[in-house]
């Protein structure tokens, strides 16, 4: 494999475990915590982040020449919300059946810090085919993690996954997993689990 | 001061062709958004209705729009478009009423509640309890008074949410009864 492809296939695994955004980055909690209350909000949730942040990753490395670092910030925000917006707008045209499961993610999407980070920590720095790498392997790390936070919330906190249920009738579920205590809980044992299995490959 | 101008410029032309872009945008989708709206409301009104409209019709009175559902020339119920507001900005809220005057169903045309928890006011089972509802009945369970007869359950942490369908259920209920004799 040579130096370059290397690189590229680096830079696409580092959001997914090493610097997964949520669980190590520490930075995408906001939406994290409040949209994992179900395994289909959080595949949603984690799709469009994903398509957002491919896109803005590719324009803000495509226009870096361009974007002076003393206005940068502001700049990086203009162009994040008018992609949200378009994506928005066209999903309302033609796909509203999408834009009816998912309406409700989209404006969540321009406040979360994923995209921003990466656009000043990596896009912003470096050539279009890595930034769109970067911005595929982060967007798979972010819905990673909220799918497992998801999946152990709607387990435990209503029995059911993906709407099925899991444990029959019998089962009583704790309402606490899908209220915000339950998310504080579940993302502090992921964060240590992952670092303790970490560690220990390091020894 | 060169370099604050420099700034400037460039900033304004990244807005400029944002703002541009969103124009064209919203201007090429805003008549096709429209007709999926009213697509989606028509479709939901003979859902609220519990498809017993072979027609509907739509009518206006005194600046009140509202839709009738006839099946062989007979009329089946009324539908009528309220909101109330909910969590994150208004419930739209399309609800089908009787020639009895009582809820047929309800469906929810629009909301922006928090993701897992008031998006349950779009569930069958907290929308199926205002069926066959009138007036007296469509308040919240926790806000009854001792002696009303008959409320809603409240979804868990999503009362706001809850009382906003219900006060529009209710309005839409007051409404019906300025419409109701309109040919």
């Amino acid at each position: 494999m040579s130096d370059k492809l290397k690189y590229l296939f680096n830079v696409l695994g580092n959001g997914i475990l090493r610097e997964n955004p949520i669980l190590r980055l520490m930075i995408g909690l906001c939406p994290t915590l409040a949209v994992s209350t179900s395994l289909s909000n959080s595949i949603g949730m984690g799709l469009a982040v994903t398509f957002v942040l491919i896109c803005s990753n590719f324009t803000i490395s495509l226009i870096r020449p361009f974007v002076p670092a003393g206005v940068r910030i502001p700049i990086f925000i203009v162009v994040i919300s008018t992609f949200v917006t378009t994506v928005d707008y066209v999903m309302m045209a033609y796909f509203p059946a999408l834009h009816a499961s998912l309406g409700v993610f989209v404006p969540l999407i321009v406040v979360n810090c994923i995209i921003l980070g990466r656009a000043e920590a990596f896009a912003y720095k470096n050539d279009i085919l890595p930034a769109v790498l970067d911005g595929l392997g982060m967007g798979a790390g972010f819905l990673l993690s909220i799918s497992v936070m998801g999946s152990i919330r709607e387990i435990l906190g209503n029995g059911t996954l993906l709407g099925m249920s899991v444990f029959g009738p019998s089962f009583n579920p704790i309402t606490l997993m899908i209220l915000p205590p339950g998310a504080f809980m579940v993302i502090g044992f992921l964060m240590s689990a992952l670092n303790i299995a970490t560690k220990k490959g390091a020894k | 001061m060169k370099k604050l101008i420099d700034y400037a410029l460039r900033l304004l032309v990244i807005c400029v062709a944002a703002s541009g872009l969103l124009a064209y945008v919203y201007q090429s989708t805003a008549s096709r958004i429209e007709e999926n709206v009213y697509r989606e409301k028509l479709f939901k009104a003979k859902e609220v209705l519990s498809g017993r409209a072979e027609e509907i019709k739509k009518m206006d009175h005194n600046g009140l729009e509202f839709f009738r559902g006839f099946s062989k020339g007979l009329l089946v119920g009324t539908v009528i478009e309220t909101s109330g507001a909910g969590y994150g900005g208004p419930i739209r809220v399309l609800s089908g009423i009787g020639p009895d005057g009582k809820i047929i169903e309800i469906a929810i045309l629009s909301h922006k509640e928090t993701p897992g928890l008031g998006t349950k006011v779009d569930t069958s089972w907290f929308k199926n309890q205002f069926v066959s509802k009138s007036a007296s009945g469509v308040r919240l369970k926790k806000d009854l008074k001792p002696g009303d007869a008959d409320g809603i359950d409240a979804i868990t942490s999503a009362t706001i949410s809850s009382r906003a369908v219900s006060k529009a259920v209710s309005e839409a209920l007051a409404e019906y009864e300025k419409v109701k004799n309109v040919r």
